[in-house]
């Protein structure tokens, strides 16, 4: 039985600290081994417009934001005024009088007003307003009568760089604000989260997973360019540089930032890049060049909202037929999209091995809602991951081919640096040894050599599953991001009895068309999930099986979709 | 020591008879001998363009990648293996012209890592296009009233851009190229040689005279 969830929501003004706090409440919830989904609104600004953190919480499964708010954090009165009406029957609505009025007339529906000031509470126990926001989420762990020590240390973690005294007073506000609360305000809350027996969760961004799998994958090199969503996977690498003994460098754009791990990829070292849809647009020469050159490298592609600098921090599905045809020529174009946290982090670690071992590109496909949402995960597992790096040549070879032609396609690879096997790698079209030639014959044998790649990598990418009962009422079809919505809508579903299933595609190129045939079989209603205008995937299912998915759920104005919308187009498609 | 023979791959080369790239490839053959590495620490990036043929000719480990971008492949290649010796070899329409912003970037890095510019003045791949230092008043196919821009000057640019190397060479003087590519591998930091380079069928007005 799935378990019932609460969310919590802070809102205010960009510059405010809202995505630390909503980090931070996030953690503290974790820590008592509760389920969490992160999820972060804000607008391509740095200061002045509104920002929100909501954080969905369940001790059961959690994979998507849902739509009721139960606590609202009020930072400023702009969050009242835009968010009233998220608010559940009997929510709460957290905030300092002294900057705002509230009364209970404005709301349509009950709610608990918890007036707390504040700011003169930082003041009188910190001596500054700046931990204004401690007080607001020590107030919230008491509305929801929660373990204050978990936020305390979380909060004692996240100022231990910062010294002593500035961790004390942090720790000092938040208490004072859960005291505040404690004393002023009586009887239950509505929903009170209790710790659980279940194992301390981390909780990871989507980039962070990403990164993580590519540290684990030993990745030694990333080279980026900034864009959002995935600058924060930039971040990431470069925080780790040293610890990992990596090399992570910004380039002056996206076309040096692949092109250099190119570079780092021809000379032996695992290389990874990201980027979003811009940025890849400058990558797509550099992406057909290692195709052409053989050459392993992971790419991260983090979907925004497009077209061109279209909806920058928002998030859209609208890059699939893009990436799945990006750059010119035909070459091996191998493409997940994984769903979660972990997924991200465990086709990661894949990518890297089928990179090297099919000497290819292997591009990852994110959203704005993967990447810079965080979910709570019980760990990041690699034990039972090897490092697989294909056939590498490390001795001398008699009259070395580099590009030999090959019953699988991949020729062993050997390294610049090494003694004996001298070759060279050629963007224009090549014989065996890497010398250009444009002789009919041979550009057909190499052409036929690189394609034969991708037949043998589809024989160790994992199959599509069938999520759910095999025999359901209705199939949900989706890919990437919206896997978790879609996982919290069936739930929803089987509340009311309604059997739901989810065809859940994280390898998309090499299309696995037959497994996907076989499980959109059965004559039963099916629905597309995805967050683009033209039911991108649904095209392509159409074009590599000849299914026709006539229910659509799309959705392209850069917000997530919910469980809930599934949920009603499920019950509409159901009743039709 | 390297035998300059071996560092043929056996291809013969193909430009046009008389072309500077001869002479360019023969001093980067003889810098090499010269340079008393074993050959398979060298590896060469090349762009896109007559020069870029030169991958196929010279027979150390290569890497022939987009117009323009030969510098950032040689990046990250260095990045990934200091052990590598890693010369550039690049024409002016890639380092002028399509890749202009990695030559700055480069140069603020100050990598340690060797670009030797094919400064024909034109773009002879694609058939006598004007390139980015090509003479006010060059007339070309694409510019047939002749050319109003002015000329990048390398040098100029170079010395602006924090270069720590930074040479011209001639095609026309193998001798004293071969020298000056010594020089910029064993300078350690970047070094920019910007090689005139004599393209006898486009270019009849920047010749051996
Ligand atoms: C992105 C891209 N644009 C254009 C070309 C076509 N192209 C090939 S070589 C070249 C110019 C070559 O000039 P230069 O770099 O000076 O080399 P040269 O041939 O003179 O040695 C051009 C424009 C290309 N290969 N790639
Ligand atoms: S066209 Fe010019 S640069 Fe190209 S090979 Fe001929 S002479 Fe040399």
């Amino acid at each position: 039985m799935p378990s019932k969830k609460t969310q919590w929501k802070i809102g205010g003004e960009a510059g405010f600290g809202i995505m630390t706090a909503g980090q931070i409440f996030a953690r503290a919830c974790t820590r008592g081994g509760l389920n969490v989904f992160g999820y972060v609104e804000y607008p391509s600004l740095i200061r002045g417009g509104h920002n929100t953190f909501q954080v969905a919480i369940s001790a059961g499964r959690v994979g998507s934001p849902v739509k009721p708010v139960d606590i609202l954090v009020a930072l400023n009165k702009e969050t009242i005024t835009l968010h009233k009406d998220e608010l559940s029957e009997g929510a709460a609505v957290i905030f300092d009088p002294g900057r705002m009025q509230a009364s209970r007339e404005e709301f349509s529906r009950e709610v608990k007003l918890v007036p707390v000031p504040f700011n003169s509470i930082a003041v009188g126990v910190a001596g500054q307003e700046l931990m204004a926001n401690n007080v607001a989420l020590g107030a919230s762990v008491a509305v929801y009568d929660y373990d204050i020590e978990l936020l305390l240390s979380v909060i004692r973690d996240q100022f231990r760089g910062k010294g002593e005294d500035v961790s004390v007073k942090n720790v000092n506000a938040a208490m004072a604000g859960y005291e505040f609360v404690k004393k002023n305000f009586t009887g239950p809350f509505k929903y009170e989260l209790e710790l659980t027996k279940q194992e301390k969760r981390i909780l990871v961004s989507g980039n962070e997973a990403v990164g993580a799998g590519a540290i684990a994958a030993g990745c030694k090199f990333y080279a980026g360019y900034p864009m959002t969503p995935t600058s924060n996977l930039l971040h990431f690498m470069a925080a780790n540089e040293k610890k990992y003994g990596m090399t992570v460098k910004q380039a002056e754009d996206e076309i040096s930032a692949i092109n250099m791990v190119i570079g780092a990829g021809f000379a032996g070292a695992r290389a990874m890049t990201a980027t979003s849809g811009g940025g890849f647009c400058l990558m797509a020469e550099g992406y057909g060049l290692a195709g052409m050159t053989e050459t392993p490298l992971v790419i991260v592609m983090g979907q925004r909202g497009g077209p061109s600098t279209g909806l920058p921090t928002w998030t859209e599905q609208a890059d699939l037929k893009f990436v799945l045809n990006a750059s010119h020529g035909e070459f091996p174009r191998i493409v997940f999209a994984p769903g979660d946290m972990e997924d991200l982090f465990r086709w990661t670690m894949k990518a890297f091995n089928i990179a090297e071992k099919y000497q290819t590109p292997v591009i990852i496909i994110t959203d704005k809602h993967l990447a810079e949402s965080h979910a709570s995960v019980e760990k990041l597992e690699w034990k039972d991951y090897r490092i697989e790096r294909g056939e590498l040549v490390t001795e001398p070879v008699q009259n070395y081919k580099r590009y030999e032609i090959t019953e699988s396609g991949v020729s062993p690879r050997a390294l610049p640096g090494q003694p004996g096997n001298i070759f060279v790698a050629n963007s224009d079209e090549h014989d065996e040894r890497g010398i250009s030639t444009e002789e009919s014959g041979l550009r057909k044998v190499m052409m036929d050599k690189r394609m034969r790649k991708l037949q043998y990598a589809a024989r160790e990418i994992e199959q599509p599953i069938l999520i759910g009962p095999r025999r359901a009422d209705i199939t949900l079809i989706g890919w990437g991001s919206t896997k978790g919505a879609i996982m919290d809508a069936m739930d929803l579903l089987e509340e009311q009895g309604i059997k739901a299933n989810f065809l859940y595609l994280a390898a998309i190129s090499p299309f696995p068309a037959e497994a996907v045939a076989k499980a959109l079989r059965a004559r039963k209603p099916k629905l597309m999930v995805e967050l683009n205008y033209s039911g991108q995937m649904a095209s392509v299912i159409r074009e590599n099986t000849g299914i026709e998915i006539r229910n659509r759920l799309l959705r392209y104005d850069g917000r997530p979709i919910y469980p809930e919308d599934i949920f009603e187009e499920a019950k509409k498609v159901l009743s039709r | 020591m390297i035998n300059p023979q071996s560092l043929n791959s056996g291809v013969f080369p193909n430009w046009c008879a008389g072309c500077g790239d001869f002479s360019i490839f023969a001093a980067l053959k003889n810098a090499l001998v010269k340079m008393d590495m074993p050959v398979e620490k060298h590896f060469f990036t090349y762009g896109i363009g007559c020069h870029g043929h030169m991958v196929n000719f010279m027979k150390a480990y290569g890497f022939e990648g987009l117009h323009g971008r030969p510098i950032p492949v040689a990046e990250g290649a260095k990045l990934a293996n200091r052990e590598l010796n890693v010369i550039v070899v690049a024409g002016d329409g890639d380092t002028y012209g399509e890749g202009m912003s990695h030559l700055m970037h480069i140069m603020r890095r100050n990598f340690d890592i060797t670009l030797i510019v094919h400064n024909n003045m034109v773009y002879g791949l694609t058939i006598g296009q004007a390139s980015p230092t090509a003479d006010c008043g060059f007339k070309s196919r694409s510019t047939p009233e002749g050319l109003i821009e002015h000329p990048v000057n390398p040098i100029a640019l170079a010395i602006a851009g924090g270069a720590t190397f930074v040479a011209r060479g001639f095609a026309g003087d193998p001798a004293h190229l071969s020298s000056l590519i010594v020089e910029g591998v064993n300078h350690r930091g970047f070094s920019i040689i910007d090689v005139f380079q004599p393209c006898v069928t486009f270019n009849h007005i920047n010749t051996y005279q």
